[in-house]
């Protein structure tokens, strides 16, 4: 059965606002725990600065670890919120409500911790000056080489982190408007100010409402963008081996799709377990985003099965031999073997079953394992193809993560979730506004004897 | 039909009971007028004329080699993903319970008995395909054992084709089995018989239904799936691996994609036709239209992104072999169909279908849909007859650039006789088949309705579990 509790819209505001308005002691509690983990990542990342790059287990030819390991991983993780919000929005789902500012919010902390880690990677964080326009010395005849993707990278993320950021913004301004009205002291005046001098009005609901439509369209081709452009940092090197596949654009885009919507399902069960919000965020809401999920991870499978079999295709040696070290040499051949189970082989299956998508512990579980998954398949894609000797390096290498990496990469999760948890306390993470419509839309059509659930649609 | 509203608001719902929906669509289907066998013969009449194409091509040039066979490779490709992709565009909104679909289903369905005239053009394409030996094939012939695995990579490519072509008539007959019993109760002669065959018993039981829905699932799910294969197969085997040194990944995926993008450019075209000649302006209407031409241009999108993601590694890598590669595929002989294909492909859908006027009408997407068609037919030239054209294909790398190679009357026979020969089928099935389904257009009926919201008439869509 699909369950549609009767809700009020004063019911809406207790219950989401809720964190913000009346935050529980054990929340303070988790930000401080999450806040100690950053800032022992930070301090590592001091010590990093302080003693040089030679702290992290880079060397030659493995240039690139752990950390742009993680990069890729943040960047991939943030695709869930244009792909849930922006295109559900536009395919007018209606199961899309609860999920989508979680997504949104997800995507702007997840590429923001994603930026810091080139800044991690440089050891000199100070030198990606020169890598932005302000930085770029014309004056001395100096040229950033824009065929770089390099060069590429910061516009394109940056670009996807302020349009992100204003798609959140404008999205929020209606909720804030509540918030405002019932805050006090400075919150208030903050509120106030942020709500733009909201009131609800027919004139203000069809701005917003435009103004969230085209910006979900604009968004569109920035989202595709970025992680391709991530990708294009690996595809466009002749000299890897493993990197200079043409496919490698779209297969990053529907991996960190796949990454990205499992991230969404974990922080929504996360959200469910910790508010008690099973009523805004239910069974069917899971039901729906893991059949997605299903959709998506077959996708991605398919591209994956590509690439890789075109490692085998051409019958070269250079590119036989990194297959081998990645299914036979240990550690790979076991990483190889958790990623291609936890991404694919067992939630997959597992989703088809109606049971398991509507088990919230059994989605939660099985998002974490996607993840896991993911981040081994970047691992996979960057660490033992620069090992290999390639035509412009001179030795074989071998990798092994500092301690340092170690203790960035773990900060670098709970960055994300106290940022997430930082929105929480400040501003509702489910919709207001959206859950509002949502109420008013609901309805039921008999068939028979049988009341079917249905909604109304304006087109 | 519109059902008005203030403010000039309206809304699509058809309002017929089920024994009107089943008068009009049957009428229709066994109905058939001068008109339409002359155009039953027009066609039959392109397609001997592309067989008698072939018997002189096959008379003049043999079919021991590959050379002379692209258009043939060409025309292949095109069914493959224009006709036999079709289905998709009503298999993947049924899994999403999408309503509008419901009236253009069957017409996606039906384009799926063009996979007999696939199988009969891959006859010779398999005998003039050049032995795996010596080259890379997706297969990976000789490369783990001498020998295997055996039959490389042709069984394969015909089994491919074959299970594809089983799996679309399998699913075109379970989802037209309720429709065969209604149309059992109507018909007489020849066709009592055959609906009555053909439905296999059926009654409308709920275990019948029961059965219904979970094969219709099936069936989608692994038509889908052959689909995606067919597609990796025929990219593959028929151009890829005929090119030495291609290691072109995206190329499987691009032509998949392609099919999503061609298929729903043939359904709309195709239900523009059914809508006209049929009479059925009041279920076809423009929320179907609509609804495929927003995702013919995000298709569109899509395929404009793998054409440029293929085209920056190539391009930026320059090696000799990409550069030759890049000649021989964009820029080189070929040029002019690559530019007419981005044209059609891309250009005139993004530039039409971004207005939400011209993409909501009859007309708009109709427009775009023969541009899209059109673009995809010289994409599968510019591919397909450039892979053809080389000669040694057991070569290590590609190190030159052959001459671009022209059509000659023959080849224009039987690429005439291919497309034509799809749609002959296509005629034929739908005065036999109920071409607009009438279980799920009457159930769509059950699901929809026009209610007022705050005095605002407004559709309502149940999605039952």
């Amino acid at each position: 059965m699909q369950q549609r509790p009767t809700l009020t819209e004063i019911d809406i505001n207790r219950d989401l606002l809720r964190p913000t308005l009346a935050t529980p002691m054990w929340f303070y509690g988790l930000m401080m725990f999450l806040f100690l983990i950053v800032a022992g990542a930070l301090g590592a990342f001091a010590w990093a600065i302080n003693h040089g790059t030679g702290v992290y287990g880079l060397n030659r030819p493995v240039m690139w670890g752990f950390l742009l390991v993680n990069f890729v991983f943040w960047v991939g993780i943030s695709h869930a919120g244009v792909m849930l919000s922006a295109i559900l929005r536009l395919a007018n789902a209606e199961w899309r409500r609860p999920a989508t500012r979680a997504a949104e919010v997800l995507t702007v902390f997840a590429l923001g911790t994603a930026a810091l880690h080139p800044l991690f990677h440089l050891g000199r964080p100070w030198r990606i000056y020169w890598s932005m326009p302000p930085g770029y010395d014309f004056g001395r005849g100096i040229w950033p080489d824009i065929r770089s993707p390099f060069v590429w990278d910061p516009t394109a993320i940056s670009t996807y982190l302020t349009s992100t950021a204003l798609f959140v913004g404008l999205l929020l301004i209606p909720d804030i408007a509540v918030l405002r009205d019932r805050s006090s002291g400075m919150m208030q005046r903050v509120y106030s100010m942020m709500s733009l001098g909201w009131r609800g009005n027919t004139r203000q609901w069809k701005l917003q409402i435009i103004a969230g439509f085209l910006l979900s369209a604009l968004i569109l081709p920035v989202f595709v963008s970025v992680h391709s452009i991530v990708s294009w940092d690996f595809a466009v090197q002749i000299a890897v081996e493993g990197w200079n596949a043409t496919i490698f654009a779209p297969y990053f885009v529907i991996g960190a799709v796949h990454s990205g919507v499992a991230g969404v399902i974990t922080v929504l069960a996360l959200l469910r377990w910790l508010f008690k919000w099973e009523n805004y965020i239910r069974d069917d809401h899971f039901d729906a985003l893991a059949r997605l999920l299903i959709v998506v991870a077959v996708g991605w499978f398919y591209f994956f099965v590509i690439e890789f079999m075109m490692g085998f295709y051409p019958n070269e040696e250079p590119e036989l031999s990194l297959r081998n070290l990645q299914l036979t040499e240990w550690p790979f051949n076991a990483a190889f073997i958790v990623f291609a189970l936890t991404a694919f082989f067992i939630p997959v299956p597992l989703w088809l079953f109606r049971k398991v998508r509507r088990n919230v512990a059994l989605m939660f579980w099985t998002t974490v394992m996607v993840n896991i998954g993911m981040w081994l398949e970047r691992f996979l894609i960057i660490v033992p193809s620069l090992m290999r000797k390639q035509v412009l390096t001179f030795n074989w290498g071998s990798y092994n993560p500092s301690p340092i990496e170690l203790i960035l990469v773990g900060g670098s999760f709970a960055m994300v979730f106290l940022g997430v948890l930082t929105f929480v306390k400040f501003f509702p993470i489910i919709p207001l506004a959206d859950a509002k419509e949502g109420a008013i839309m609901a309805t039921e059509i008999r068939v028979g004897k049988v009341m079917v659930p249905a909604a109304y649609r304006e087109e | 039909m519109h059902n008005g509203g203030p403010h000039g608001h309206h809304v699509d719902l058809l309002v017929r009971t089920s024994a009107e929906v089943n008068d009009e669509v049957l009428g229709w289907t066994m109905r058939t007028s001068p008109k339409y066998w002359l155009l039953v013969f027009a066609l039959a009449g392109v397609t001997v004329l592309g067989f008698i194409g072939f018997i002189i091509k096959a008379g003049n040039d043999g079919l021991d080699s590959h050379l002379p066979w692209g258009y043939l490779a060409a025309g292949l490709a095109f069914v493959l993903t224009t006709s036999l992709s079709a289905p998709l565009v009503a298999i993947a909104p049924r899994l999403a319970k999408a309503h509008w679909s419901r009236p253009i289903s069957r017409i996606a369905e039906i384009w799926s008995v063009s996979g007999l005239l696939v199988l009969l053009v891959m006859i010779p394409l398999l005998v003039s395909l050049p032995s795996a030996d010596d080259r890379n094939t997706m297969w990976f012939y000789n490369k783990i054992a001498e020998g295997w695995p055996p039959g490389a990579p042709h069984l394969y490519i015909a089994l491919t084709l074959i299970f594809l072509f089983i799996n679309g008539m399998g699913l075109l007959w379970a989802s037209a089995i309720p429709d065969f019993a209604t149309a059992r109760e109507d018909a007489s002669g020849w066709r009592r018989v055959w609906y009555a065959r053909l439905s296999l018993g059926w009654v409308g039981t709920k275990r019948q239904w029961r059965a219904l829905r979970a094969g219709l699932g099936v069936l989608g799910a692994f038509y889908f799936m052959f689909l995606v294969f067919a597609h990796t197969v025929v990219s593959f085997d028929f151009s890829q691996s005929l090119v030495p040194g291609q290691r072109d990944s995206i190329l499987p995926t691009w032509q998949a994609l392609g099919g999503i993008q061609s298929a729903l450019a043939l359904v709309i075209l195709s239900a523009f036709v059914i809508r006209a000649a049929g009479g059925f302006k009041d279920y076809i209407g423009v929320n179907q239209i609509w609804s495929m031409a927003k995702l013919m241009l995000a298709s569109s999108l899509l395929w404009m992104y793998f054409w440029w993601s293929g085209f920056i590694v190539l391009w930026y890598g320059k090696t000799p072999l990409q550069q030759n590669l890049l000649q021989l595929m964009w820029f080189g002989p070929y040029r002019t169909i690559f530019i007419m294909t981005l044209i059609m492909s891309f250009a005139v859908p993004l530039l039409i279908l971004m207005w939400n006027g011209a993409r909501k009408s009859i007309l708009g997407p109709t427009i775009v849909a023969v541009s899209i068609l059109t673009g995809a037919f010289f994409d599968k030239i510019r591919i397909y007859v450039s892979s053809y054209s080389i000669e040694d294909v057991n070569a290590h790398t590609l190190d030159y650039v052959p001459a671009g190679v022209t059509p000659e009357s023959a080849d224009i026979m039987m690429l005439m006789g291919v497309v034509s020969g799809a749609v002959l089928l296509f005629a034929l099935a739908v005065k036999f088949i109920p071409v607009i389904s009438l279980w799920e257009t009457r159930e769509g009926m059950l699901l929809q309705e026009i209610r007022p919201l705050k005095k605002l008439p407004l559709k309502v869509l149940a999605k039952p579990e």
